[in-house]
């Protein structure tokens, strides 16, 4: 202790910023516990809040979304990464492996407002529009019939999917290239010379070496899916809430929505039963993760 | 030489957050006395006002929390207004200028926070439950003895003042008539179908078909634009039924007062279901815009702009200035530029006309420490008939206007001529600050420059003007009430969600209403209405 004790020191400031800006602010759950509108004192009313979030079909409408949302879209966000880094591995030219891989990657770093603003466009039911547009000129529908991606509930969904694998997949082929890149070549001389071909090298080689890292990540994301705001809530309208609306979107429409003075009490229950749930999945993970990660957990 | 390093990083960081602490404002001195009836007096436009009585103290700072409208402080003209006016004054002014877009969700974090700004700018329905919530100031015995009151009298105002009233308590001061949406028609493409604009409901829909079916833009395609387009079917936040008044008319699908006084969950009543069926006949037909559901209020207005495919003839917006800017958004698309501001079809005529919304209004806070004189000093002199007054409503000298021989967009002024300069942002010419003249409440009369309005705004904005004070009801506050925050961001969400439904042919009206009782949306709305209603009395 004596001897790093100048590297403490320094460490020091970062811990205060965690401390006022992490654990301090957690007071704030006492609320959860009050009725308070933000002025005027908190009224303690116990578990009402709670008892109150279960029996609201709109709460647990948004649960169900959020868990549904979140989960299909992972195991198709690390399924897509990983289809795409073979065949990113696939590349021989180291140019352009680049330039593919900059190119997926790019999506990113827009903004999801942005983006939305882009597909809102693209996916216009109106002449505008890029898809309708090009499905009237195959003949595959009438202008009459074009199609409201982002206003139906049964479409809005798939169409979220593939405007997050397009946005996010590429950050996700980083990590899972980075793992090819570290397979040994020997491996594959091996397999070469015991008759393998492409789809074997594939099978016998590339896949396993990704295995560690596929649940890795996976576990990784599992811990955060309750997390899930920002793009649901630029792609969502009032026609698809029943199958868009999320816990987060939920609990901003409560506060903003409440006519001026919102129950601060309950929506901070609602955070708050989130931030359990979220809780009990990275310990959950932890968990997995130290059984398939010879002993190294996530925390 | 590392532990030198690691000391002085250590150092910076901790500076760094104590940086963040805010300084401590200074209390001015509290001021004991009521104000002072004044009579209306002459006073030097050139100088501050005296002291009109040395009871009330002037303060030396206040906060004060605005949102874009204010000047933009990018072009150096948000500096050069701030500056006028602690000059006109003698306060300073610590000010909070939050993004215009977001306002609403920081003004609330901020009231949340507990630290209240001196001055607060808000709208309904923030306005009503704050003052509920004892946050601001009841300033109706200062108004109410004040020479502004006089003089709004005399102009015939006093009712757009006395609709800000919270049971007989004043807590904001409107600066500026509400204001509401107008429907605009591209008179072009009147011209093209042949038709002229609609009177009633049904020359409505014949427009609206016309524009829908037929070849308005001239491209040499039929059916390819949209009579009508709006943004959302329905706004979340009050008066809410503001962009498509010829479907919704005498409908107001919230909570609503009758004549009779009672109040009513107007979703439940006949006139919405009525209009809810209008407004699926026109998106059915293809007349409205599908992307209604999606558009803000800038994609509209580019549509409207363009005249190609996906383009509409039919835009009800804002009124007054609009007129003129929605026409030069035309004239730079090449686009024929001739608007009409429709009068009300026959249908929302008798409904009252287009609505005036609830002005946004100037608030004093609870907590501040010395409301009188914040009162007397700054927020009364906004409409002081004066230099302050001049100020808010033009804008500051050679940022918004000027009197120099000059030439701006090809106009070439003398020496002494009021003339508007242009906004650098867009190449436009600024139209006026804060207050928008056209919605003048009390006249400039004080002022070392006469009121330029008569030849500053546009004939447009000027018969657009005259026509929606003619044709206008002012919208009404719903007073706050327990229920109403607790189920209200619920019972809101959910009657989007199913007037889109209904909109868009989802739904049936059966099928949504019979969700809406199903949800147990309608008893918590018949909650709500049940306090209301209990207010009364």
């Amino acid at each position: 202790m004596k001897r790093y004790r100048w590297f403490y020191l320094m460490a020091v400031p970062a811990v205060v910023c965690a401390i006022l800006f992490h654990y301090y602010p957690m007071i704030g759950i006492r609320f959860a516990f009050t009725n308070y509108n933000g002025i005027k004192e908190p009224a303690f009313v116990g578990l009402e809040n709670f008892k109150k979030m279960f029996g609201t079909k709109d709460f647990l409408n948004a649960f169900r979304n959020t868990v549904e949302i979140s989960f299909l879209s992972l195991i198709f966000q690390i399924s897509f990464a990983v289809i795409i880094s073979i065949l990113l591995n696939e590349i021989s030219n180291l140019h352009l492996k680049k330039v593919a891989q900059t190119i997926i990657y790019l999506p990113h770093f827009l903004s999801w407002v942005v983006t939305a603003s882009i597909f809102t466009l693209i996916l216009s039911p109106t002449p505008r529009g890029l898809i309708n547009n090009f499905l009237v000129n195959i003949g595959a529908i009438n202008s009459d019939q074009m199609i409201f991606f982002l206003g139906k509930n049964s479409t809005w969904r798939p169409v979220y999917y593939v405007i997050k694998l397009w946005k996010e997949t590429g950050w996700q082929t980083v990590l899972f290239m980075a793992t090819l890149a570290g397979v040994n070549v020997e491996l594959y001389e091996a397999a070469a010379i015991d008759g393998a071909g492409r789809w074997g090298k594939m099978r016998y080689v590339t896949f396993p070496a990704l295995t560690n890292t596929i649940l890795t990540v996976f576990i990784l994301n599992l811990a955060r899916i309750l997390n899930l705001f920002e793009s649901v809530f630029v792609l969502q309208n009032d026609a698809v809430l029943q199958t868009s609306n999320v816990i987060e979107t939920y609990v901003y429409y409560r506060t903003f929505n409440s006519g001026g003075i919102p129950n601060y009490g309950y929506t901070t229950a609602v955070g708050l039963f989130k931030s359990l749930v979220g809780v009990v999945l990275v310990l959950v993970c932890n968990q997995w993760s130290k059984k398939v990660r010879d002993g190294r957990g996530i925390v | 030489m590392k532990k030198v390093f690691a000391l002085i990083l250590a150092a910076l960081m901790v500076l760094s957050l104590a940086a963040c602490k805010k300084p401590t404002p200074t209390p001015a001195p509290q001021s004991s006395q009521a104000p002072q009836t004044q009579p209306g007096g002459e006073t030097d436009p050139a100088k501050p006002s005296e002291d009109p009585t040395p009871a009330i103290e002037k303060p030396t700072e206040i906060s004060v929390i605005v949102n874009g409208t204010w000047p933009d402080a990018a072009t150096g003209a948000l500096d050069a207004f701030v500056k006028k006016q602690e000059e006109l004054t003698g306060i300073k002014i610590k000010l909070t200028k939050p993004d215009h877009s977001s306002y609403d969700d920081v003004l609330g974090q901020v009231i949340a926070s507990g630290e209240w700004p001196d001055v607060i700018y808000t709208c309904e329905p923030y306005y009503s439950s704050w003052a509920q919530q004892g946050v601001f100031w009841d300033m109706t015995e200062a108004f109410e003895a004040s020479d502004l009151y006089q003089r709004a009298v005399e102009a015939g105002s006093i009712s757009s003042f006395k609709s800000e009233y919270l049971n007989g308590h004043m807590y904001g001061l409107p600066v500026k008539r509400g204001n509401g949406a107008v429907t605009y028609i591209k008179k072009a493409w009147l011209d093209a179908v042949g038709l002229d604009a609609p009177t009633n409901w049904e020359e409505y829909l014949a427009v609206l078909e016309a524009f829908s079916t037929k070849d308005p833009d001239g491209n040499g395609i039929d059916g390819d634009t949209y009579g009508v387009s709006a943004s959302k079917f329905i706004q979340t936040e009050p008066p809410y039924i503001m962009y498509l008044p010829e479907v919704w008319q005498d409908a107001y699908p919230y909570f609503v007062q009758k004549e009779d006084g009672t109040w009513v969950d107007g979703f439940l009543e006949d006139n919405c279901k009525e209009a809810l069926e209008r407004m699926n006949y026109i998106y059915e037909k293809g007349y409205l815009d599908p992307d209604t559901l999606n558009n803000a209020t800038q994609n509209c207005r580019d549509k409207f702009y363009d005249n190609g495919p996906g383009s509409f003839g039919v835009f009800t917006y804002w009124a007054c200035n609009w007129a003129y800017k929605l026409k030069l958004g035309l004239e730079e698309k090449g686009v024929d530029s001739e608007l009409i501001a429709c009068e009300p079809i026959k249908e929302v005529k008798d409904a009252g006309g287009y609505i005036d919304r609830v002005s946004y209004v100037w608030c004093i806070s609870s907590k501040a420490k010395n409301p009188e004189g914040i009162w007397e000093y700054y927020v009364s002199k906004i409409l002081d008939g004066g230099e302050m007054q001049f100020l808010w409503t033009w804008g500051p000298e050679e940022s918004y206007w000027s009197t120099k021989a000059e030439t701006v967009q090809g106009v070439e002024y003398k020496e002494g001529e009021f003339h508007m300069l242009e906004n650098p942002d867009n190449n436009t010419l600024y139209v006026n600050a804060h207050i928008d003249p056209t919605g003048q409440l009390v006249p400039i009369t004080n002022s070392i420059i006469p009121d330029p309005s008569a030849t500053v705004i546009s004939k447009e904005a000027y018969d657009c003007m005259l026509m929606f004070n003619e044709n206008s009801r002012g919208a009404s506050i719903t007073p706050p009430t327990d229920a109403g925050a607790e189920y209200n961001g619920e019972i809101v969400s959910k009657k989007n969600e199913l007037i889109a439904k209904i909109a868009m042919g989802e739904y049936t009206l059966e099928e949504a209403y019979a969700e809406y009782k199903n949800g147990g949306y309608e008893d918590h709305a018949a909650e709500i209405v049940e306090q209301l209603n209990a207010l009364g009395k």
